[in-house]
Order: C-alpha cells, then sequence, then structure tokens
C-alpha cells in the first residue's frame, strides 16, 4: 500500500472492488431492472389492461375496500401510474391482522392473475436482498458505499483520464483490452455512478445512519415518523359510531387543486366510522424532488381540513436525493437512460472482476492449477456475472411456468431467483473457467431470447398481440428481453474465442526459443 | 424540461466527436495520420461551443433537463467510442476534404 497516494487508491480500489463487487453487481443488476418494474409487474399480470384512469381506479379501489375489508382500522391504495396498471392495497384490522391484495383499476376488485412477486421482487432484492430486516438493508448499504469509495478512487488510480476518454482498443486483447473498457464503461457513465451510490445511501438513511434520529427523537420513533409526515399528526382514536363514508370523487378533485397536481395514493383511517379521515397524496410526476405531499379530508363530510406544510432545508434535501435515486420524474427517455447507465454500471463491475483474475492469471506458475483464493474469485465471478442474469431470466421463466394455484407463489418464484444464483456457483466450480463462462453464457442468451415464445404458449402477453393492440410498453420490454438474449449470444461467441491462457514462465521459454 | 435535457444529447455527441478527433490518438485512429494543428484548433473551439451549447439546454430544462443532459451525454460519449471502434470510417467521412 505504499508508494503515494495513485498507489493507495490503487490498492483501495482492487480490494474495494474485489470484496463488494458480487454484492454490487447483484444490487446493480436488480436495481437495474428495476427501472422498468411496473412494465414487469404488467407482464406477469396480462389481464391489466393499459392507461387506466388513477382518480376512477381510487374509487373503485375505495368502494371495494369499504365493503370487502369492514373491520379495517385503516387502508391504503396506491393508484395506477403512467406506468403501473394495478394498484397495490394494504389494510389492517380490529384484531391486529393485516392483509395486502393487487387490485384491478378497471373493477376495483383483485387481479385475476395468479400471485406473483413481479418486478416489486427486483425492486425488493435491489435493497433487502431477501435478507431479514435491518440485515439486507444494512448489506445494501455497506456495498453502495464501498461502490462509491471504488470509483472516487479509480478516478485518482486512473493517469489520463482527459486522454484515455475516448480509449477502447480491443484488438490488443487481454488485460489492456479489459482495461480499456472497465475505463471507458467507468469515466462515460461516472456522474450516475456517483449519484446512484450515494443517493443509495440516503434512501436507506435512516437503517444506515439513524444517529440523528436517535439523537433528536430516542426510542420514540412514531413521533419521527410524524414529523416526517406532519400533516398525518392528530388523527382521532375510532368512535365506534358508525357512518356512511364521502363520495371520493370531490375530495380527489380539492386535493388536486389545493396540491397541485394529480392525487396517486390514498389512505383512510377509521373507514365506515364517525371519525374516518382521508388522507389523498399527490404524485410527484415531472418533479426531481419526491416529497410527500398530502390532504386530509374528514371521510363523513368530505370537508378538507390540513395539508402539507412545505416541507424544512433537510427534508427538502432528502426529498430531492431520494428522488433522483427512485426517478419516479422521469418519462420514457429518460428511463431508458437510467437502464443504459445502469447497464454500463454493471458492465463496470462485472469488467473490474474480470480484470482481477485477468491480470493475475499470467503471473500464476500454472494457470490450470491455481491457488485457492484465485480459483474462489474465479467462481465467484461466473456466479455473480452470470448467475444473476439467469436468475432474472428465471424468474420470468418460474412465472410462466409455475402453477396458478400454487401455495406461496411469489416466495417460491424469489426461490427459484436465488437457487439459480448458487446453481451457477456450483456449476460454475465444476467446469473449466472458460467453458462455465461459455456455457452460462449460451445458456442465459437461450434464457432471455425464448421468453417471449415462453409467454406467448402459456397463456401470457403476446409480443404479436401486443403490437396488434398498440401495447408498446410491452412490445419493448419483450424486445428488450430477445436484445438481451442477443447479447449473451454475442458474449457466449466472444468467450469461446478467447485463446487458453499460457504460464508468463513458459511463454518467455518459448519466445526465448 | 426532460426534452429539453435529451435535446443536449445530439449536441454532446457532436462535441464528444469534435474532442475525440482533435486527439492524436484517434485522429489516427480514423484517418491514418496524427491531426494538424489548426485542424485541432478549429475542433476544439467547436467542441467547447457545442458543450457549452448543451450545458446551457440543459439548464433551461431545470433539475430534470440537467439529470438527462448528463445521461445523454453519457450515452452520447459510449456512440463516439464504439463508433470509433467499430466503424472509424464513418467519422472519417467528417474530416474527408470536399469534393471540388
Amino acid at each position: 500500500m505504499n508508494g503515494g497516494l495513485r498507489a493507495s487508491m490503487s490498492w483501495l480500489h482492487t480490494w474495494t472492488g474485489l470484496i463488494s463487487g458480487w454484492l454490487v453487481f447483484a444490487i446493480f443488476a436488480t436495481g437495474t431492472a428495476t427501472v422498468f418494474r411496473h412494465e414487469i409487474e404488467a407482464w406477469a399480470r396480462p389481464s391489466l389492461s393499459a392507461n387506466p384512469d388513477p382518480a376512477a381506479g381510487l374509487q373503485r379501489a375505495y368502494d371495494h375496500l369499504l365493503t370487502a375489508a369492514p373491520q379495517a382500522t385503516l387502508f391504503g391504495v396506491q393508484a395506477p401510474s403512467r406506468q403501473e396498471r394495478d394498484m397495490q392495497a394494504y389494510w389492517s384490522n380490529l384484531d391486529g391482522t393485516y392483509g395486502q391484495a393487487e387490485l384491478d383499476p378497471a373493477t376495483g376488485a383483485p387481479v385475476a392473475d395468479p400471485p406473483t412477486g413481479g418486478g416489486e421482487m427486483f425492486y425488493r432484492f435491489h435493497f433487502e436482498l431477501m435478507a431479514p430486516y435491518p440485515y439486507g438493508r444494512l448489506a445494501a448499504c455497506l456495498a453502495a458505499a464501498f461502490f462509491a469509495s471504488a470509483v472516487v478512487s479509480g478516478v485518482i488510480t486512473h493517469k489520463r483520464i482527459f486522454s484515455d476518454f475516448f480509449t477502447f482498443r480491443p484488438e490488443k486483447g487481454g488485460q489492456r483490452a479489459w482495461l480499456d473498457g472497465h475505463n471507458v464503461l467507468g469515466v462515460l457513465a461516472l456522474p450516475f455512478h456517483l449519484f446512484i451510490a450515494l443517493t443509495g445511501i440516503i434512501t436507506l438513511a435512516t437503517t444506515f445512519m439513524p444517529f440523528g434520529m436517535v439523537g433528536g427523537y430516542g426510542k420514540d420513533l412514531a413521533a419521527f415518523y410524524a414529523d416526517s409526515a406532519p400533516e398525518t399528526r392528530g388523527m382521532p382514536e375510532r368512535a365506534g359510531k358508525p357512518a356512511v363514508m364521502a363520495p371520493l370523487g370531490p375530495m380527489i378533485s380539492t386535493a388536486e387543486r389545493q396540491l397541485g397536481g394529480q392525487v396517486l395514493r390514498l389512505t383512510v383511517n377509521n373507514p365506515g366510522d364517525a371519525s374516518a379521515r382521508v388522507t389523498l397524496h399527490r404524485d410527484n410526476e415531472g418533479r426531481l424532488s419526491r416529497p410527500a405531499v398530502a390532504a386530509v379530508f374528514d371521510g363523513v363530510t368530505g370537508k378538507l381540513l390540513t395539508a402539507s406544510p412545505p416541507p424544512g432545508p433537510a427534508m427538502a434535501t432528502n426529498d430531492l436525493l431520494y428522488g433522483l435515486h427512485m426517478a419516479e420524474f422521469a418519462g420514457p427517455a429518460l428511463r431508458w437512460l437510467y437502464f443504459f447507465a445502469g447497464l454500463s454500471g454493471c458492465g463496470l463491475i462485472a469488467s473490474g472482476l474480470v480484470l482481477w483474475t485477468v491480470s493475475r492469471r499470467r503471473k500464476l506458475p500454472d494457470p490450470a492449477k491455481p491457488y485457492f483464493g484465485f480459483r474462489l474469485v474465479e467462481v465467484m465471478n461466473v456466479g455473480a456475472v452470470m448467475g444473476l442474469p439467469l436468475a432474472i431470466a428465471g424468474f420470468f421463466w418460474a412465472d410462466r411456468l409455475l402453477p396458478a394455484d400454487l401455495a406461496e407463489r411469489p416466495a417460491v418464484e424469489g426461490r427459484i431467483f436465488l437457487a439459480t444464483i448458487a446453481a451457477t456457483i456450483v456449476y460454475s466450480a465444476l467446469r473449466p473457467q472458460k467453458r462455465a463462462w461459455t456455457e452460462a453464457a449460451w445458456l442465459a442468451a437461450f434464457a432471455f431470447a425464448a421468453i417471449p415464445l415462453l409467454s406467448a404458449a402459456t397463456g401470457g402477453r403476446n409480443l404479436a398481440a401486443s403490437a396488434a393492440a398498440g401495447d408498446w410498453a410491452m412490445v419493448a420490454l419483450d424486445l428488450t428481453l430477445v436484445a438481451l438474449g442477443g447479447g449473451f449470444l454475442f458474449m457466449a461467441r466472444r468467450a469461446g474465442r478467447v485463446a487458453a491462457p499460457t504460464p508468463r514462465r513458459a511463454a518467455r521459454t518459448a519466445a526465448a526459443e | 424540461m426532460e426534452l429539453l435535457g435529451l435535446a443536449s444529447a445530439p449536441l454532446a455527441f457532436a462535441a464528444f466527436i469534435c474532442a475525440a478527433l482533435s486527439m492524436d490518438r484517434h485522429h489516427r485512429q480514423v484517418t491514418g495520420y496524427a491531426c494538424p494543428a489548426a485542424r485541432r484548433a478549429r475542433l476544439r473551439l467547436a467542441s467547447k461551443a457545442l458543450f457549452v451549447l448543451a450545458f446551457l439546454l440543459g439548464i433551461i430544462g431545470g433539475g430534470v433537463g440537467i439529470v438527462a443532459g448528463v445521461l445523454g451525454a453519457g450515452l452520447a460519449a459510449g456512440v463516439v467510442v464504439t463508433t470509433l471502434t467499430v466503424r472509424p470510417a464513418l467519422l472519417a467521412r467528417l474530416l474527408a476534404p470536399r469534393a471540388s
């Protein structure tokens, strides 16, 4: 680690990159898929139609829940947005039990499709890693911090960042080509990599850095959350007097005028009771910041009681950084840019991991028999870099092939996702490295490219039908899956052509002769 | 607002092409010879002017415009790298002397 700042940073870059690389790759890959999570949700629920009316959907869900959950002390509904086609509803009952359901905006009733994790599974995995709370979130935060430090140390390590800005020499092969590729991917999307890592930490700030919250509120977390959403303070206790709820439409109109935007979420406290309160939350479409702006109404009279005050400076900063990470402000073109930047991040991490082995392989006395640590990195590289895409494809296959009435179907999809990664690691350990890369890439190419065919054959979304109906979001999703298959096909062919490495000593002897 | 940011991407693309071609390594990659001094000066000037225009367009687009501009510029730079690597002849046409 001696040798000045650049050498120290190089050391830091290498080891933080290696230690956190596999986890960061998983977070980046699922984060990239999460950009289109609502489209994936819609793909997995073919009964839902495009462009639902949010206000009408909220009204239907409101009417449905008032009758379907009469014992609820609270219920909430997330309306369909530009991308979402379903509505997520949750409720808590008098007896302390909870419930949740995906509702169809066209009917307000639960969706007819089999239960699925949908895009929500990738979203949850992205920051919870399917680990118990709070360990998954802490691990994701640590990985983001490691990634941010790897990016900064990588920039300091890079001697000629401007003159190498456009330099990519794949024809040189080996370490030079991998290093060029790694540098190019890192530099081109550098602002994205930095802000996505830092804002990612901010989204989980209360888990990762709870010190301010604990210092200010101690163990009274309810007070902290009440101050975070002051309009929800002072919700009355249940009166125990049944009452007819006011119609939602006029409340939505008033809230939209008051809040300056479309209402996309509602929460009802004490529904069907004289003390009922209806809270309507504004959408943040077109706004970089993501404040929780809401208006509270008397649920029986429909009278506006209070609205969110402007957030304080700290909360406004948090809302801005949170919004930058979540990209809910983004239209289709900008979401595609987030997607491509996410892919470049995946490429950056993958090329860095491969570079670690490529740069060390020739120094091995016998590349065919590497030491344990080297072999472990090789195996884990295939397991992470190929296992994650295979697991993502595996989710789509599982969604179409699992029986509709299977108990805990979304959980089984999650287990298949994890099992695919584990299976890829085991497979990689059992096969020679070059073959493991090539075969996994062939499998990924097939797995992705065949998804639209599988879907059409099993009664799911059909590419031709989607195109005929003008459902371009589903057409784009299917074509993206096929394109990803094409990308892995290209990778499989290139990996198959890579020459087997020769030991440095043997190569030098051969050259001398 | 987002559209303004996205509109800056083609400007950033042109700026990156000028910046890349003003470097000897990439000029040689495209044409086979180092960048002459006069051409380098013109390319650098054009690159700076285009960058300023792209930046201004993003600024006018506000916060969302800046995010779109930054991400669009990254994508544009990626396209320049790909073109330099895979199809340098396309860029060579930009520098070809006009037929008299």
